[in-house]
């Protein structure tokens, strides 16, 4: 054996947990080692408290799972298909939405296709088109006054939860990480939007008109999702939007990667001094929009806002 | 420098190297076998890998942080560079290394 081999064997330590199997996944923030098995089990198990602290179902809850065909919602998925085996009264939906982005959406309700089927999940899909009468690529190429993620952020999330409703689910459970959190809390922060840090909850709020969205993933890094994924050989999604890089996003995202290797355990700080600022309010909804009639901050609402209809 | 080579009993470590997600379109081919000398780490393998595929610099490199882009998961025979050594994990000859981004579509 060369001395580099030998050098490698005896770097890769037992798994923390079990103590026996070698670790292949080191956590910076917790100082654990873990082995494959382990790793599952500690995503599973985390997946399960974060369930439980927030109330996030109830034990005949139908669930609409947002499926992207990314590494998050297909870990989610598998993991919520996992945890709601123990409850028969539970049951899963896949929801899909297909923002019209050629060559990049196609792809991934392809992959997410194939894996609702491999675990055996219904899986309905809406599209932009027939929502909002135009696809995300014709957004992107009019003269508009907001970047493109503006858009498709507002009219995903009606999507997604137009497409609960339509499968008659009580819970929207969507696939974001403590990545995604964090990075939400700085932005705000940033923009001053201190109406939208009121509603920063991870368990959602039940609203009159909307499905009670979830977020399982929560408290589970970017890196440990796509880990996850890797590991348990899930098809996803591999390139990044052909929009993504227009958003202020990407500069947080950059900047809380290198705090966290700087100081691991950052995104976690930054998550929970969310939770800690919000309010417990409604998130400034009050009303109704006046031309759709969806729950809304103002007299209109930011999907009919965005789509120039003014009535 | 071969004569050197020789002398010092140079022995080639053959490493399979395999990129995924945007590393893969921006080094234009999801595989390549790249030669180093014996003892090299997986910090000396990444500047071998841009020396090939100067493509790749842009999106693996962090040059804030003077690494390999955090935001990226490094596999060394399906363990995660930082359950090693690091940039510094020594590579031995026949390792699969899987470079696999972070931040996918979704």
């Amino acid at each position: 054996m060369r001395w580099a081999e030998m050098t490698l064997n005896t770097l890769i330590r037992s798994c923390t947990k079990c103590r026996r199997a070698p670790s292949v996944y080191y956590r910076p923030y917790s100082g654990e080692r873990l082995c494959a098995a382990c790793f599952n089990d500690s995503l599973f198990e985390k997946v399960k408290k974060t369930v439980s602290k927030y109330n996030m179902f109830e034990y005949d809850s139908r669930i609409a799972v947002g499926v992207s065909g990314g590494k998050d919602s297909l870990a989610m998925l598998r993991l919520l298909h996992e945890l709601e085996r123990d409850r028969p009264y539970a049951e899963l939906v896949a929801v899909c939405v297909d923002e019209g982005v050629k060559g990049y959406r196609d792809e991934a309700l392809s992959l997410a296709e194939k894996n609702c089927r491999k675990l055996g999940v219904e899986m309905h899909t809406v599209g932009f088109r027939e929502l909002f009468g135009e696809t995300m690529d014709e957004i992107a190429a009019r003269e508009r006054e907001l970047g493109t993620c503006s858009y498709c952020g507002v009219f995903r999330r009606r999507a997604l939860d137009e497409a609960a409703k339509s499968v008659d689910a009580d819970r929207l459970a969507t696939g974001h990480n403590l990545d995604d959190m964090a990075q939400s809390v700085l932005l705000n922060v940033l923009r001053g939007d201190v109406m939208r840090i009121d509603s920063f909850h991870p368990g959602g709020q039940s609203l009159e008109g909307f499905v009670r969205r979830v977020k399982p993933l929560c408290e589970v890094p970017e890196r440990e999702t796509t880990f996850y994924a890797y590991i348990n050989g899930l098809e996803f999604q591999s390139l990044p939007c052909p929009y993504a890089e227009e958003a202020m996003r990407s500069d947080v995202r950059r900047f809380l990667n290198r705090m966290e290797v700087k100081r691991p355990g950052t995104k976690f700080i930054v998550y929970q001094t969310g939770l800690k600022i919000r309010g417990r309010g409604d998130g400034g909804v009050v009303g109704r929009c006046r031309i759709c009639g969806s729950p809304s901050r103002g007299d209109l609402c930011r999907v009919c806002e965005l789509s120039g209809r003014t009535g | 420098m071969n004569l050197y080579r020789l002398w010092r009993g140079f022995v080639a470590v053959r490493v399979n190297v395999r990129l995924m997600g945007v590393l893969r379109d921006a080094a234009g081919l999801p595989d390549i076998r790249l030669e180093v000398e014996e003892g090299s780490s997986l910090g000396d393998m990444v500047d071998r890998l841009i020396e090939e595929l100067p493509g790749l610099e842009d999106v693996l490199i962090d040059r804030v942080l003077d690494s390999y882009a955090p935001n990226a998961l490094v596999l060394v025979d399906g363990v995660e560079a930082s359950n090693l050594e690091g940039s510094s994990t020594s590579l031995r000859d026949g390792s699969t290394l899987v470079f696999l981004p972070v931040t996918h579509g979704g």
